[in-house]
């Protein structure tokens, strides 16, 4: 068809016609506003100036921006032109203003500048092409977007405004029609109209605006921007958030009739929830919004890695599921914290007395067959943990391992999922707690003796973890989600930040320091090399480099080049001797080489620049613009942390002499500057592959780099100190079981066999405790002696004690009973009656009784804490020896690497297990020697062996924390720690 | 073309055209203004596929003739959705069984639609885009088709108010924006001040956009989304 283009949309209009049917059937949509703008192009496509003008892109307060081709380099781009009706001074200099506003920020998510000119006394700014227009037009064209396409969109636009932030600029306009997507279909930053720089001189012109004019769109605008209060970043933020509303509800924040309306609804800061106008919105993402929308700007997030943190989770990067060994920690922790919280509210209530105690009590009645003390601890459990990952997506145990409970999309869950999913969790336990409840195998084991008592104890606690069986479906799960988790729909995920790129300084010739000379329109600047030098934008007041043209200079693919992985071609300058220059893009930075002479990059840092030229390996291959020879001198970091590949090494930088034309070779000699012994396990295969460049286009090496930026690429402290003292833990919540249940039930058992009198053992320790000074407590063990004649004289039956609760506090105090029992004759009432106040006032000033001073029940706990600790010990030897690694360390993905082995092999880490192993071991073995050699009593001292592990397991964390990646222990065994 | 505007609750014409399974008179009038208006799109989609243009006004009046005598669209669902989809699929089934048979009659039964032959080709000269497949070029001439008929719709009206001529000046007024002085200009040939004539732009379009969503409305199923249709419709101009 020949035809002519629609001055207005773009679209092919069949020639003669006068009307474009794209754009009246659009008038169907809507009614366009009448506004007056003067087009000053009349037809297209035309030719202005240097260029030639295919279609309008859309036109703004201050210019039209049009779709325009250089006419000689042949590359496309966005030309802006100065609206002629607004053509005086002011509005040229704030125009020039937006430009070098623009130019200063070069970021791969801003709308690149060109540069500026003149064409016919017109000011025009050339920049960046976005093909795929606004994110208004993408909203008109799609409609509302998916949640996540929205998102993503908007962390793009956080990138670039976070960039522009670093240098100063405020943009002051983010609506959706200023944001540009690109062919690629990434969202940037574009139009600096109303940005100020708050690094400048605010009367050095830089807040130029008329007199009476609404800066901004009001719909968009924050209210303290309205009123004309001073603004910083917060104020972007509002307006991103209400880009984010716009593309997730079609509809501004504030939409009224008239402007004036919608000024009002601003400052009253009445904005309807995004839920109400769509419901498909996670609820915390809307709130989310919400309260970047609030009205005060101390509600909003204040920075953008803060709302970027808020929004990550609802878009298409998806978080990394929690590591299993990581969870059972958590759930270990959480178990630990809520012991600790019902033992305290024992004994605040045993303080305190009063009927709630004797309701407990009651309640912990052998004669109740079902325990409701710990049926109602379980229910209270289930609930409390559920409103916890409600309200704050984890519980304090998930918190302190930063892991997040949500929906697949990255919602909050939902209250009747997160209480199924509790209840799913407990039920295990307590249908098993029901089963002993029932079966009455508590009084069972209470008659018994402690070798009885012992096993069944430690079935007690089994049962209690029951529960880590839900935990075998996610052995094999893609998500790592547990049986409650799929039914439920819900997943566990690892909080973690995205990886913090190494920032390069700026090491480009300062622009005062070179030559003024003009080479039209820029300066010559200062010489780095014969032919290669670093001028000036005076314009633009930003640093160019020049390259002497060599032949016929660089192809037409690399001119039109755009990518963030490449210098951008600027255009050609003659200098005064005739010469042709080609001037590139200069952004702020530093060679990689003497970068890595300075600092020692970690492999998260080399990972995303090998991403980086990956990509753009990739695309040079498929566009055929690859340069002749790549070596790290090639590679220029730039202030934002991205990896630009120069067309040439950089003059000057330090060079170690490999050079290659094979990219993978490149890649592998960059990934090799991360010691071995730094590098996650996980990316092994790769570099191996890329060292032997096995790959078949570099497009897969892209794929496979972008896959490791999702893995965790380092140990972290929380899994190190988890991995380091879970055994232990696991010894502590055994003590804390049994420490919680036992005192309970003996003093249970001694009040309903001898009711009305305190229970013999505190009278007993009572009685001990007099002995240390029998002459001032003479009267006081008189009194102990003739109450315990008094009402257990029935119990010495032909020299032996009988009808005694047999838990195993009678054998202790068996042998002076017995003499008290036979020394003394039983009291008359009267005696009997003084004797059991003075023992009942002494026995109420005691100090509560621990459970240490209850010998046998402190031994039968400690020996469980060894028990396990032993069974611990010997699941790991048994892991290793089968997986070359031990359990808790495969769980929680972290793998050993020593200098000959990736990972270590099997016989370091036995050597590695029994060293740590030993230290454990230690204080044991040293008291069993003793026991051996010297006789003393190795089971009397074994809660003090204990003992000396609370401050081992101290010591222990304070390495992992100190040392996450190498502790004592790994260095004795020669073993690095890194990411499986 | 009726003259009266069929209200909300009122049946679109295609949903008449399907209810009434071809026996009533007003639904086949109905539909033999469907097929008045909408022709072209069938022509240049035959001849996008390869037929030449004998072939191709044949199998276009062989098919009308199928609709309006056989009841071709009795058999229609009226969940079926759009008349543009309905259309096109009956018309390719059409075009293969004519394709299939032999010593096929030439001219078909008739001739339903006053078609000239010539004229039909010049528009499909004009109408072609390289590389465009023949079902977007249905979709894309169904969408301009509509837009004629919108268009005509206001020209009629204008006309039966007796101003024709106005309507001539504030017709380009509808795309775009426009420049104060270009209102002045124009308002100027109009007889109207600058004000005046920017108030008749947009009462214009106000009309113009109704009578669009009208005219999709007719090609829609009773309770069908409009809206749906017509950003289908703005996508297949825009991807022009």
């Amino acid at each position: 068809m020949n035809s002519s283009t629609c001055p207005e949309c773009g679209a092919t209009m069949k020639p003669g016609s006068t009307l474009c049917a794209a754009c009246l059937l659009s008038a169907g949509n809507e009614t366009l506003p009448l506004q007056p703008v003067s087009t000053g192009i009349p037809t297209l496509p035309c030719v202005f100036g240097g260029y030639r003008l295919l279609k309008k892109l859309g036109s703004g307060g201050m210019g039209i921006v049009y779709e325009a081709e250089e006419i000689a380099s042949g590359r496309r781009l966005a030309l802006k032109v100065l609206n002629q009706s607004l053509d005086n001074e002011e509005q040229r200099q704030r125009f020039l203003r937006e430009g070098r506003l623009a130019a200063t920020i070069d970021h791969p998510s801003s709308v690149y500048v060109f540069g500026t000119e003149e064409i016919e006394g017109v000011p025009v700014i050339a920049m960046e092409l976005a093909e795929g227009g606004t994110l208004r037009d993408e909203l008109k064209r799609r409609g509302t977007m998916p949640v996540r396409d929205a998102v993503d969109a908007i962390l793009g636009i956080i990138d670039g405004l976070e960039a522009a932030h670093a240098k100063g600029v405020l943009h002051r306009d983010m609506k959706p029609s200023n944001c540009f997507v690109t062919g690629g279909g990434k969202a940037i930053v574009g139009d600096y109209g109303l940005s100020i720089s708050q690094t400048n001189n605010p009367a050095a012109g830089e807040q130029l605006t008329r007199s009476g004019m609404i800066m901004g769109t009001p719909a968009f605008s924050p209210p303290e921007q309205l009123r004309g209060q001073p603004l910083d970043q917060r104020a972007d933020i509002y307006s991103t958030a209400g880009t984010l509303y716009y593309l997730l509800t079609g509809k501004a924040p504030v939409e009224r009739n008239s402007s004036v309306e919608t000024v009002a609804a601003v400052l009253e800061g009445v904005i309807p929830n995004v839920r109400t106008l769509r419901e498909d919105v996670p609820e915390n993402l809307a709130s989310a919004v919400a309260r970047s929308l609030s009205a005060n700007p101390a509600k909003r997030p204040a920075n953008y890695a803060e709302l970027r943190m808020e929004l990550l989770s609802f878009s298409s990067v998806a978080r990394e599921p929690a590591p299993l060994g990581l969870r059972v920690i958590a759930h270990l922790l959480d178990s630990l914290f809520i012991m600790s919280f019902f033992t305290g509210i024992y004994y605040i209530l045993a303080l305190i007395g009063g009927p709630m105690y004797e309701a407990w009590n009651q309640a912990e009645d052998p004669a109740n067959r079902v325990d409701y003390i710990d049926l109602s601890m379980s229910l209270i459990c289930i609930f409390g943990y559920a409103a916890m990952q409600v309200r704050w997506s984890a519980t304090p145990g998930m918190a302190l391992c930063r892991q997040r409970l949500q929906r697949p999309s990255g919602e909050r869950a939902p209250w009747c999922r997160a209480l199924g999913r509790e209840a799913l969790f407990a039920l295990p336990s307590i249908i098993a707690f029901l089963i002993i409840g029932w079966l009455d195998l508590a009084a069972w084991a209470e008659g018994r003796n402690v070798a009885v008592a012992l096993p069944f104890i430690a079935l007690i606690l089994t049962l209690g973890q029951l529960q880590l069986l839900l935990f075998i479906p996610a052995l094999r799960h893609r998500e790592r989600a547990a049986w409650h988790d799929q039914v439920t729909g819900l997943r566990v995920v690892q909080k973690g930040l995205p990886a913090q790129r190494l920032i390069a300084a700026d090491n480009l010739p300062p622009s005062h320091a070179g030559s003024q000379e003009e080479w039209h329109p820029f300066q010559a600047g200062t010489e780095l090399s014969p032919g290669f030098r670093c001028g000036y934008d005076p314009v633009l007041r930003r640093p160019v480099l020049l390259q002497q043209r060599a032949g016929d200079g660089p192809s037409s693919q690399r001119r039109d080049c755009s990518r963030p992985g490449r210098l951008r071609w600027l255009q050609s300058v003659t200098d005064p001797a005739g010469q042709v220059w080609d001037a590139w893009q200069a952004p702020a930075g530093s060679p990689l080489s003497s970068l890595l002479q300075k600092t020692n990059p970690s492999w998260s840092q080399v990972l995303c620049w090998l991403d980086d030229l990956a990509e753009e390996f990739d695309a040079a291959q498929k566009e055929g613009a690859m340069p002749e020879s790549l070596s790290l001198d090639q590679v220029w970091i730039t202030s934002n942390g991205l990896a630009i590949l120069l067309d040439q090494s950089w003059p000057g930088s330090p060079t170690n002499g490999f050079t290659t034309s094979d990219p993978q070779k490149l890649l592998h000699h960059l990934a090799a500057q991360v010691a071995d012994s730094e590098r996650p396990v996980h990316a092994d295969a790769l570099v191996d592959g890329l060292s032997h460049g096995t790959f078949d286009r570099i497009s897969h090496v892209s794929g496979n780099l972008k896959h490791l930026r999702q893995k965790k690429t380092a140990v972290d402290r929380v899994k190190r100190i988890a991995c380091t003292t879970a055994p232990m833990l696991l010894a502590v919540l055994g003590y804390l079981t049994v420490y919680l249940l036992a005192p309970i039930t003996h003093e249970r058992e001694w009040t309903s066999r001898f009711p009305g009198i305190p229970p013999l053992p505190d009278v007993f320790r009572l009685h001990l405790q007099s002995q240390a000074d029998p002459t001032s407590q003479a009267p006081l063990i008189s009194s102990i002696r003739q109450h315990i004649a008094g009402h257990y004289h029935a119990t010495l039956v032909n020299g032996e004690l009988k009808g005694m609760p047999d838990d195993g506090t009678v054998i202790a105090m068996e042998q002076t009973l017995i003499k008290i029992l036979r020394e003394e004759s039983v009291p008359d009432a009267a005696t009997l009656a003084t004797a059991d106040r003075a023992v009942q006032a002494a026995v109420e000033a005691m100090p509560r009784r621990g459970v240490l001073a209850d010998f046998p029940l402190a031994k039968t706990i400690a020996v469980i804490s060894l028990i396990l600790l032993a069974l611990t010990a010997l699941v790991q030897l048994v892991c290793i020896i089968a997986t070359g690694s031990p359990l808790l360390m495969s769980l929680t993905g972290i793998a050993a690497v020593s200098v000959q082995h990736r990972p270590a092999s099997r016989l370091r880490m036995i050597w590695r297990w029994a060293i740590g192993w030993s230290a454990l071991w230690l204080p044991g073995l040293v008291l069993i020697m003793q026991n051996v050699f010297v006789g003393k009593d190795v089971i009397r001292h074994l809660p003090e062996t204990c003992m000396i592990w609370v401050p081992l397991l101290l010591l222990l964390m304070l390495i992992g924390l100190t040392f996450p990646r190498r502790s004592l222990l790994d260095r004795l065994a020669g073993t690095w720690l890194v990411a499986r | 073309m009726p003259e009266n505007s069929p209200a909300a609750f009122k049946p679109t014409r295609w949903s008449l055209v399907i209810q009434s399974q071809g026996g009533d008179e007003k639904a086949k009038r109905a539909l033999e203004e469907l097929c008045a208006a909408y022709w072209f799109p069938l022509y240049a989609w035959s001849r996008r596929c390869g037929a030449s243009p004998s072939d191709a006004e044949d199998y276009v009046q062989g098919f009308f003739v199928q609709v309006l005598q056989k009841q071709l669209f009795a058999a229609a669902n009226p969940d079926l959705g759009k008349l543009r989809t309905f259309m096109l699929t009956a018309f390719r089934r059409h075009v293969n069984d004519e394709q299939r048979k032999e010593g096929r009659q030439k001219r078909g039964g008739g001739q339903i639609i006053s078609f000239d032959a010539a004229e039909a080709e010049a528009w499909y000269e004009v109408e072609q885009i390289e590389g465009e497949s023949a079902d977007h070029m249905f979709d894309r001439q169904w969408a301009l088709t509509v837009l004629d008929q919108a268009m005509a719709k206001l020209e009629q009206q204008a006309a039966a108010k007796g101003k024709s001529a106005e309507f001539a000046v504030l017709r380009p007024f509808l795309t775009g924006e426009a420049d104060a002085a270009d209102y002045e200009k124009a308002g100027h040939e109009a007889g109207m001040t600058a004000n005046a004539f920017k108030v008749a732009v947009h009462r214009l379009r106000a009309r113009f956009r109704e009578a669009l969503r009208r005219e999709v409305a007719e090609t829609q199923p009773a309770d069908a989304n409009v809206d749906e249709e017509m950003g289908y419709l703005m996508r297949v101009l825009h991807g022009a």
